[in-house]
């Protein structure tokens, strides 16, 4: 109760300073969203009993800047208890991030809660996935200076979120980054550029009793202090652009290796280049024993101090998004990536222009030898492993006139679902699937448009014994109308035509209608929801089946 | 378990009224971005020399951001023209795709001025909650107008606001 006061007062605040804003009180801005559902059983789906049968996952954030200040704070609320597929641990309401901080000429100061990230993020990087139930932040303080032009430090001690409470690490972080171009601008440089960088994070944590897997009369020596350290290199010429980053981590016993002594190594390689009509790149990556915590007890998506980048293609439609998604495998990962993007030239006098993505991506294990001590294992440099992941794809899009619009996907998937999803088998169970997307627009009249989408996911009846309601082809169908820019409505289906069990073979109806004012998005919706895993940047969520009412609110000020 | 209940729809309720309440017009936040080189840039750099600037937040993952993108690449010239808009876009892509962004951009021939945000640094600073998301700016910087999602046509109606902006109107909040 004294925390709804709180927030009342805050409120009360809020509009005051809202109301007075084009004064010199400064400004107030910030959004709003909610996501509420009704559950219901349904027997069909294997949903769970759900006690609180209406649950809402709600946040609101405030930002106040005035000058060179600024302020902040976001109040959550998982009330009675969070949607079903978030961390329970969420449950309850408050505030866990707020801040405060001041920009003095080249000297930038925040106390409190911030997100921060250094280069491609391999040793640190904090940020929030609202969607996934995700949020690292850290609480403490952040010095950021630029001595001269060209030249940034960051420096920061702090402890991580963990839902309600705080890590039990502490983390010290240092970035440098020098920017030639910047720092030299007196130099000729021609169409070059280069950026250089290293940071440094550490974590400390006090010990604890572990015993020795291999001699359970002893214990565990354990770090109390883990360091790690990167350094990068970004050089451009014209239109050519090369990033490489490598890392590497002290030993770090923790619960995902197993408590072994072994370093870890990140290496991650980007080379692309383009021009007008053309663009492509390529990037590699290699992890060893690269996942990095602020508590080295910590499991599943909690307290993760560092982002591994994924280097397949971040899919976006219903079925080759979310059944049979890849994610990071951080202690072990060989992998490369090829994406072109390419558009008809003006000169082929076509009316429409085409415009084509073409990418491949392919990740395996490395390949391993154990030493059978504490050290746990040696690793060949560049040779692959059992392979965990493969995609092609081609994605075309062609305007068919000033009315239609025409988007058609092709994509092949490859899987060895027992790597990739873990636990529940222990042979390997490897998925292939072709999925065929076509996707139209059509403008009907001034102000009115109908979207259909139609995916198609074939594949032999393996049987999956992680999810055997997963098993099989899939169709899925979806219309979509939309009143601009006020309001929309859509009907979707997905159906899985192909289970071997004729008992599964369930559809899955969904729909939806909502209003957009301005930035205001309010959308109820009533269906099923197929159990599956939602990935959102290479971390992903199980969402468990689920049936019901939605409402979902969404808002910026 | 009520009083829970009750306290989160009076807490909901507030929420609401606080977004109904919105402002006329504000100013550009300040923030790191990084330009398709991978160079720091503040956003108080931004400017379009008193002219009107659109700043649109999106993502190579995102369809209806890539569509909004692409019908305004088709007018784009023309609207330059008649109204010496320029439009900034803002990729919130992460880390694993930041380094496709360039290539996504010149692939499709497209003419912004192009940053990366792969840690949300601006996205908070501007409330974003979802992309697309897109800001039209007048000659001195403030936030005119603004609007969340998008659908084929929408463009039409930022281009009405442009030429507002452009002739020294506040557009009406519709």
């Amino acid at each position: 109760m004294k925390n709804l006061l709180l927030i009342l007062g805050l409120f009360g605040f809020g509009s005051f300073l809202h109301s007075q804003s084009a004064t010199d009180y400064g400004e107030i801005h910030g959004n709003v969203g909610i996501d509420a559902q009704y559950y219901l059983d349904d027997a069909a789906i294997n949903t769970q009993p759900v006690p609180d049968i209406f649950r809402a996952n709600s946040f609101l954030n405030l930002v106040y800047t005035r000058g060179d200040f600024r302020a902040g704070l976001r109040y959550e609320a998982y009330m009675p208890k969070p949607l079903l597929g978030f961390p329970v641990a969420f449950e309850g309401h408050g505030i866990p991030f707020r801040y405060a901080g001041y920009t003095l000429g080249r000297l930038d100061i925040t106390a409190g809660n911030f997100y921060e990230q250094f280069g491609n993020g391999l040793i640190l990087r904090s940020y929030e996935e609202r969607a996934l139930g995700f949020d690292n932040a850290l609480d403490g303080v952040r010095l950021k200076y630029q001595p001269v032009d060209g030249l940034r430090l960051t420096g920061f001690i702090a402890r991580q979120r963990f839902y309600w409470q705080y890590s039990p690490g502490n983390i010290k972080g240092f970035d440098a980054e020098l920017t030639l171009r910047e720092f030299l601008p007196k130099a000729d440089w021609k169409k070059w550029n280069l950026i250089v960088g290293g940071s440094f994070v550490s974590r400390y944590q006090p010990g604890q009793e572990i015993a020795n897997p291999d001699n359970p009369a002893n214990l565990l020596e354990i770090p109390l202090n883990v360091g790690s350290f990167s350094g990068r290199l970004n050089i451009g010429y014209a239109g050519f652009q090369l990033n490489a980053e490598y890392a590497y981590k002290i030993n770090d016993p923790n619960a995902l290796n197993k408590f072994i002594y072994k370093p870890g190594t990140a290496a991650y390689l980007s080379a692309a280049y383009s021009t007008k009509g053309l663009g492509i790149s390529l990037q590699a990556k290699r992890v060893e024993n690269f996942d990095f915590r602020s508590d080295r007890n910590a499991q599943g998506n909690d307290l993760l101090l560092n982002f591994i980048p994924m280097l397949n293609k971040q899919h976006t439609y219903a079925l080759p998004a979310s059944i049979y998604p890849y994610a990071v495998q951080a202690n072990s990962e060989l992998g490369w990536q090829a994406d072109v993007n390419f558009t008809t030239p003006k000169w082929l006098k076509k009316k429409y222009a085409t415009t084509v993505n073409l990418n491949f991506s392919m990740v395996s294990a490395l390949d391993t030898t154990p030493t059978g001590d504490r050290y746990g294992y040696t690793s060949s440099a560049f040779d692959f492993g059992k392979q965990y992941y493969m995609d092609a794809n081609i994605e075309v899009q062609q305007p068919l006139g000033k009315k239609t619009k025409l988007s058609v996907m092709y994509m092949y998937l490859w899987q060895n679902q027992r790597l990739v999803q873990g636990q529940g088998t222990t042979e390997d169970n490897v998925i292939a699937a072709h999925i065929a997307v076509v996707d139209a627009t059509w403008k009907v009249a001034k102000k009115h448009t109908l979207r259909f989408e139609l995916q198609h996911l074939a594949t032999p009846a393996l049987q999956n014994p992680l999810n055997t309601l997963v098993n099989g082809s899939w169709a899925m169908a979806l219309v979509e109308y939309n009143f601009n820019p006020l309001f929309f409505a859509s009907v979707m289906n997905q159906w899985s035509y192909g289970n071997p069990d004729e008992k599964k073979q369930i559809h899955y109806p969904t729909a939806m209608v909502g209003v957009t004012l301005k930035t205001t998005r309010i959308a109820i919706g009533y269906g099923r929801q197929r159990e599956g895993i939602i990935c959102i940047g290479g971390v992903c969520r199980q969402v468990p089946a689920s049936n019901g009412l939605t409402f979902s609110l969404m808002s910026s000020f | 378990m009520k009083t829970n209940i009750l306290s989160s729809f009076i807490v909901f309720g507030f929420m609401f009224l606080a977004t109904l309440k919105a402002q006329k017009q504000y100013s550009l936040p300040t923030a790191d971005v990084q330009d398709l080189k991978g160079q720091t840039v503040s956003t108080s750099t931004f400017s379009n020399e008193g002219k009107p600037m659109i700043i649109s937040f999106w993502a190579t993952w995102c369809k209806p951001c890539i569509a909004e993108l692409s019908a305004i690449h088709e007018e784009y010239e023309a609207w330059a023209e008649e109204t010496g808009v320029k439009l900034v876009a803002i990729s919130v892509d992460d880390q694993r795709n930041v380094a496709k962004v360039a290539p996504f951009v010149n692939g499709r021939g497209w003419n912004y001025e192009v940053y990366c945000d792969p840690n949300g640094n601006f996205k908070r600073a501007m409330s974003v909650n979802t992309v697309p998301h897109t800001f039209l700016l007048d000659g001195q910087g403030n936030i005119v107008w603004q609007h969340n999602a998008y659908n084929p046509g929408d463009e039409e109606h930022l281009f009405e606001m442009i030429e507002k902006v452009a002739a020294g109107k506040l557009p009406e909040s519709k």
